[in-house]
């Protein structure tokens, strides 16, 4: 049986999860090895995530580079479920 | 000079007012989860409402130019009048009809030519009822896509069981075309048969909104 390619919504929730769930702040790395895709793919939607003002990036006193997310990607998470509710109810 | 019924009017008035209303109410009810998403179901399904919108704030200008006999003999020949008033009527209910069901089958379709086939199949179908100056023709197109539109949408398999979304749209689609065709055939009907079609489809529109409501 063939694994389901995850949506591109379902990506974006994942990776804004995967951020909320370590305390808001997370380095590069282990958010792209936890979000379980590829590096180019990761670097496709985490420029597109930056763009969309759904995470940031902050720099730690040693110049290191965390992702952490902004009150819009907060959001998204909070309408998540009834956006999808929403797309599937109208058959979108 | 007769001027437009006034019995006519105010009700046609009021049914546009409020079908406008329930089009900017869906419109708007969905802007964060576009805003959010960017979803193309999504952008499709507003598109729709807006156009729909549009189409119903141009048939209550085409009812009354259809019905007046006044001062546009005067200003300005009421049959140029009328027919630049079906051409946007044709055009916003066509493509209005056509997002609806693009929303539904959007992802087996490619981007960029669908819409302009979209656009296509809409201007056409207005040019073609501006040319013969007959909202006769354009509800007779509008029925047969509407037809065309029937077929398709239900011999799809649902993506959710039991849900009213399909029948919802061909509702909105099909008391658009009655509500259209009740302008030109108003002194033939009974006056409440206009009101129970105008009512039918505020109801529609109204479900719709509220099952907005409860999602986005």
């Amino acid at each position: 049986m063939g694994v389901k390619r995850r949506d591109r919504l379902e990506v974006v929730y994942d990776i804004l999860r995967i951020v909320r769930d370590h305390h808001n702040s997370i380095l590069p790395t282990p958010l792209l090895r936890k979000s379980n895709l590829s590096s180019s793919s990761f670097a496709e939607y985490h420029d597109e995530l930056l763009e969309k003002d759904f995470i940031k990036e902050v720099q730690d006193e040693k110049g290191r580079t965390y992702i952490t997310l902004t009150d819009r990607g907060f959001l998204f998470l909070d309408k998540y479920q009834l956006i999808l509710r929403f797309i599937d109810e109208f058959e979108l | 000079m007769p001027l437009p019924e006034a019995w006519f009017v105010v009700p046609e008035l009021v049914f546009t007012v409020l079908a406008v209303a329930a089009c900017a109410a869906i419109y708007w009810k969905t802007k964060q989860s576009y805003d959010l998403t960017r979803h193309r179901g999504i952008k499709y399904f507003r598109d729709a409402f807006v156009l729909f919108g549009l189409a119903y704030v141009t048939r209550f200008l085409f009812s009354l130019l259809f019905l007046s006999r006044l001062v546009l003999d005067v200003i300005v020949a009421r049959r140029v009048a009328f027919m630049l008033s079906l051409l946007p009527l044709a055009y916003f209910s066509t493509a209005a009809a056509l997002y609806l069901v693009l929303s539904l089958v959007w992802r087996k379709l490619p981007e960029r030519g669908t819409v302009f086939g979209l656009h296509a199949i809409a201007l056409a179908l207005s040019v073609a009822a501006f040319l013969t100056r007959s909202q006769e023709l354009l509800i007779a197109l509008q029925a047969v896509l509407m037809i065309v539109i029937a077929a398709f949408v239900l011999m799809r398999r649902p993506r959710r069981k039991g849900s009213p979304t399909r029948i919802l749209y061909l509702l909105v689609i099909a008391l658009w075309l009655v509500n259209l065709g009740g302008i030109t055939r108003r002194h033939e009907l009974p006056w409440w048969v206009n009101i129970a079609f105008h009512a039918a489809a505020l109801i529609t529109l109204l479900i719709i909104y509220l099952r907005v409501r409860k999602w986005a």
